[in-house]
């Protein structure tokens, strides 16, 4: 028994009055009459002898009290406890992932957020009295929004607070979350109000007795972008695009699917999707050229000329990011003007992806001469069989030939006709290399301490990576100014693939994309004297809308972490005159998936317990009581005065 | 109580009692008693000691044996008004004391202006007081103050009331008896020790409108008007209906009874004026009958 309003009690004290008034209302008038007897020959001792004739005047007046008491318990908010009943420890878990933002069913325009939260609205409003209940948001970080509270003021506000999210949602950590707030409960439930979404819900709810799923939503059926992704290929001189499109219905689907580069529409690919049917879809989009791009899924309209659309609006759009082209500047350390000469011949064959006009060569002997700021303003430095004793702390090296000093690496006997014994088909700077065609006249292999090895010859490595922070080397250990033919087909492939390779940093920095509420954080670690860092990020699902923020992030020990991540978009991130781009996707299968259970999930009796007296306000009932004990106080007077 | 206006309305009374009673004023009144008048009633033997002047020698003369001519005895009308005065008396929402009063005189006057001697007796339980007889108009005034002294108090006694009445009253004649006949068990035995004293009887049942449907309801103390004795009772409608069948069914018992002992009955309601109720009991004859 709880009263929420215990100053009503003080009501109690009219009883004093209603007594007094009571006892002057019963005092017995004397009224004279001309002849007693006759009356008492009526009555007899009848009168005076039924207990209940006694009783009858304090029954009148108990029940003029029991009517104040309904009217004080009323005033008092008194709510009835069922304790005796079970004491129940109740979290409520909403689902906010971005699979409750589809609709609830085909013919039920609300989200399934907006659903979950009614549901939840209700267990809170007739819940039981004695009930703890708790609320947390199931989004891709579990928060708990209220903790355990008798307060319906407190639950209704905490499912004020909750909003949907784009994110996956993590229901199984939700659940250790809830299972750590009813570690010491009696008698705990976790009440999971989810869309089947990844199926977790209704297998949570199996493995564990505590956990009872409240299925919220219909089968609707949805297309979703599941992929979508761009990459440069240096060594063609191409973007390709990678498009995944799935139908998560059981009905073939018609779509389109819009490609856009920076806002302007570039191609429209038509997609017929069997049922449950995968699409992957390939595309070059030609030179390269850089910036956001963004895939729109495109329903047929309805017949009505209606948008089209399907059950889920956030996996119908999807971004990706790639780097403008770039030319590379090229400093070439050659003996000599005639050693120096097919190499830029074959520089001049790599087309805009060598800046000519930056493009310069230079001697060993002046190598030494030449300030930082020069080496540091050149992308990538070719030694050409001879390379100095150290190398700059920064900067990208390509050494053919000659091994610089300060390396892990001890250069070995020169070899004659090597023969090609290993060859890294996955390592980059192998890519379009054929061992037919690595026939180099001689080379030279090294002894290596540490260094990432691509390609080795009898007499040892001759293809070896020296990467470190700031610093990438690449080592070459053919002699490529034997073989004309050689230098002319194979060199221009190896520099592709070294400028590549080198230029990793930049994709590299961050992923291509991230889930909704991942963090963001550098692949690679900034240099030392960066200090902060602008994340820039362009969210929103409508073409063309979309909100454009800012945020100065700190940078401890060349890392950051931005977290705001929850929107899906277009993100940046700029470090000095540098910008990176990434994007945020939902990119889950799982959550696009709107397939709910025929039957609608299993039904808890137990959960629809809520008493009629117990837990609720019961000012409605005790004005019910106190009317009907004044029409008894009615009748009983009546009955006194008329039988 | 006997003002002027009183006194018009009894002039009135006297008027009419006058035409209904037209002929049959003072020598017209029979006694059954017989005596020396000159209406004969029977004949009988002679007997030692009888009257020689009552023989009927006709008679003697056809039979040889002699009998006498018997005669009614002719005399004057003896009314009695016997008036309550218990302190039940003093109820009603028009006082039953002053009504019965004012019935009282109205009868008495009456029978006075006919050259009957009227008598007007108040008892009470212990006491009855009597006007003493008087004849003519002109003792009026002494009736009105005789009644005006009247003072209701005690209980309804009728028979006891009654027995000293009959010994301070040897003569047979009218008696108007004006009660609320609150003896409800004493009530016949009273009348009927009456009867037997070959009295003509007259019962006035004074009733006021507020004893027979008392406004009573609700727990109420009930004081008794003439003992002072009171009970607490829970008076509901039902009991009151009982109550009010209850003292209608006394009313109709005392008139059946009346009705079988041949004695005048007639209800008087303290909101009939006591002119119309006197008139409206002339008319009816029973009183003079």
């Amino acid at each position: 028994m709880s009263f929420a309003a215990p100053a009503g009690i003080w009501l109690a004290l009219v009883a004093v009055p209603v007594v007094v008034l009571y006892l002057l209302k019963i005092r017995r008038h004397r009224r004279t009459v001309p002849y007693l007897r006759l009356w008492e020959r009526l009555v007899g001792e009848r009168q005076f002898t039924t207990l209940f004739r006694r009783l009858q005047k304090w029954l009148s007046l108990l029940l003029q009290l029991l009517i104040l008491a309904s009217i004080v318990l009323a005033f008092a908010a008194w709510t009835l406890s069922d304790s005796f009943l079970k004491e129940e420890s109740v979290v409520l878990v909403v689902d906010t992932s971005a699979s409750m933002s589809g609709r609830t069913a085909p013919d039920d325009a609300r989200t399934r957020f907006e659903s979950a939260v009614q549901r939840a609205r209700e267990l809170v409003e007739g819940r039981s009295a004695e009930d703890r209940y708790a609320v947390v948001a199931a989004g891709a970080e579990p928060e708990v929004l209220q903790g355990f509270t008798r307060s319906t003021l407190r639950l209704r506000e905490a499912l004020d607070r909750l909003t949907p999210t784009r994110a996956s949602g993590d229901l199984p950590g939700a659940v250790a979350l809830c299972r750590d707030l009813l570690a010491d409960a009696e008698h705990p439930v976790i009440l999971l109000l989810s869309d089947v979404a990844g199926g977790s819900a209704p297998e949570l709810a199996a493995a564990d007795d505590v956990v009872r799923w409240l299925p919220v939503g219909r089968s609707t059926p949805n297309v979703a972008i599941r992929r979508f992704q761009v990459r440069r290929n240096i060594a063609l001189g191409t973007d390709d695009l990678l498009l995944v499109v799935a139908n998560e219905s059981d009905e073939p689907r018609s779509v389109e699917v819009e490609i856009a580069v920076s806002g302007n529409l570039r191609t429209v690919l038509p997609l017929e999707l069997a049922a449950r049917e995968v699409k992957t879809e390939h595309r070059d989009l030609g030179a390269p050229v850089g910036g956001f791009l963004e895939a729109r899924l495109v329903h047929p309209a309805g017949a009505d000329g209606t948008p089209g659309a399907d059950g889920l609006a956030q996996d119908d759009v999807a971004f990706a990011a790639i780097e403008p082209a770039k030319a590379f500047r090229v400093l070439l350390v050659t003996r000599d003007e005639a050693e120096q000469a097919p190499f830029l011949a074959a520089l001049e064959a790599l087309g805009p992806l060598i800046d000519r006009d930056e493009t310069a060569g230079t001697t060993p002997e002046l190598w030494p001469s030449l300030p930082p700021s020069t080496i540091a303003g050149y992308d990538l430095v070719v030694f050409v069989n001879e390379a100095p004793a150290s190398l700059p702390a920064t900067g990208r090296f390509l050494c053919l030939h000659a091994l610089p000093g300060g390396l892990p690496a001890r250069a070995a006997a020169d070899e004659q006709a090597p023969q090609i014994t290993e060859l890294d088909r996955d390592h980059p700077m192998n890519r379009f290399l054929q061992e037919r065609s690595l026939r180099p006249p001689g080379a030279r292999p090294l002894d290596l301490t540490a260094g990432d090895v691509f390609l080795s010859t009898a007499g040892g490595p001759v293809g070896v990576v020296f990467d470190a922070p700031g610093r990438r080397v690449v080592y070459v250990g053919l002699d490529l100014l034997a073989d004309l033919f050689f230098l002319q087909v194979a060199f221009p492939i190896l520099l592709r693939n070294a400028l590549a390779w080198m230029d990793e940093e930049a994709t590299r920095m961050l992923e291509p994309t991230y889930r909704p509420g991942e963090p963001l954080r550098p692949r690679l670690r900034l240099p030392d004297d960066v200090r902060e860092a602008e994340v820039g990020r362009a969210t929103g699902l409508g073409a063309g809308d979309g909100t454009r923020e800012r945020t100065i992030v700190p940078v401890r020990d060349g890392r950051f972490t931005f977290t705001d991540t929850q929107e899906p978009g277009r993100y940046w991130v700029r470090v000095g005159d540098r910008a990176y781009r990434t994007t945020v996707n939902l990119f889950d299968a799982a959550e696009s998936d709107l397939t709910m259970p025929d039957a609608g999930g299993p039904v808890d009796p137990e959960l629809e317990r809520s008493g009629f007296l117990f837990g609720r306000d019961l000012w409605p009932i005790l004005a019910l009581v106190a009317l009907g004990l004044w029409l008894c106080e009615w009748l009983l007077f009546h009955r006194r005065v008329t039988e | 109580m006997f003002d002027v206006e009183f006194l018009r309305k009894l002039e009135y009374l006297d008027v009419v009692a006058r035409k209904i009673l037209a002929g049959r004023i003072r020598a017209d009144r029979l006694s059954s008693r017989r005596g020396t008048s000159v209406e004969f009633e029977d004949f009988r033997q002679y007997a030692v000691g009888d009257d020689l002047r009552y023989v009927d020698w006709n008679v003697f003369g056809r039979l040889e044996e002699f009998f006498l001519k018997l005669y009614r005895e002719e005399e004057n009308l003896h009314l009695t008004v016997l008036l309550d005065q218990s302190a039940s008396m003093r109820f009603g929402t028009i006082d039953k004391f002053d009504y019965a009063r004012q019935v009282a005189a109205a009868i008495a006057y009456i029978g006075m202006s006919n050259l009957d001697d009227a008598n007007v007796h108040a008892f009470g339980p212990d006491v009855v007081k009597s006007m003493g007889r008087m004849r003519g108009k002109g003792k009026v005034r002494q009736m009105f103050d005789f009644l005006t002294a009247l003072e209701p108090g005690g209980e309804t006694d009728l028979k006891r009331s009654f027995r000293r009445f009959i010994g301070e009253e040897r003569r047979r004649g009218v008696v108007v008896v004006v009660s609320d006949l609150y003896d409800v068990d004493g009530v016949m035995p009273a009348l009927r020790y009456l009867k037997s004293r070959r009295h003509e009887i007259y019962v006035v049942h004074v009733t006021d409108r507020s004893e027979a449907e008392p406004a009573l309801r609700g727990d109420l103390r009930l004081v008794d008007g003439e003992t002072g004795a009171w009970r607490d009772l829970t008076i509901t409608d039902a009991l009151r209906k009982k109550y009010v069948d209850a003292f209608e069914s006394h009313a109709r018992g005392v008139e059946q009874f009346c009705r079988q002992k041949e004695i005048g009955y007639a209800r008087a309601w303290t909101h009939v004026t006591f002119d119309e109720l006197v008139l409206r009991i002339l008319k009816r004859g029973g009183l003079v009958a």
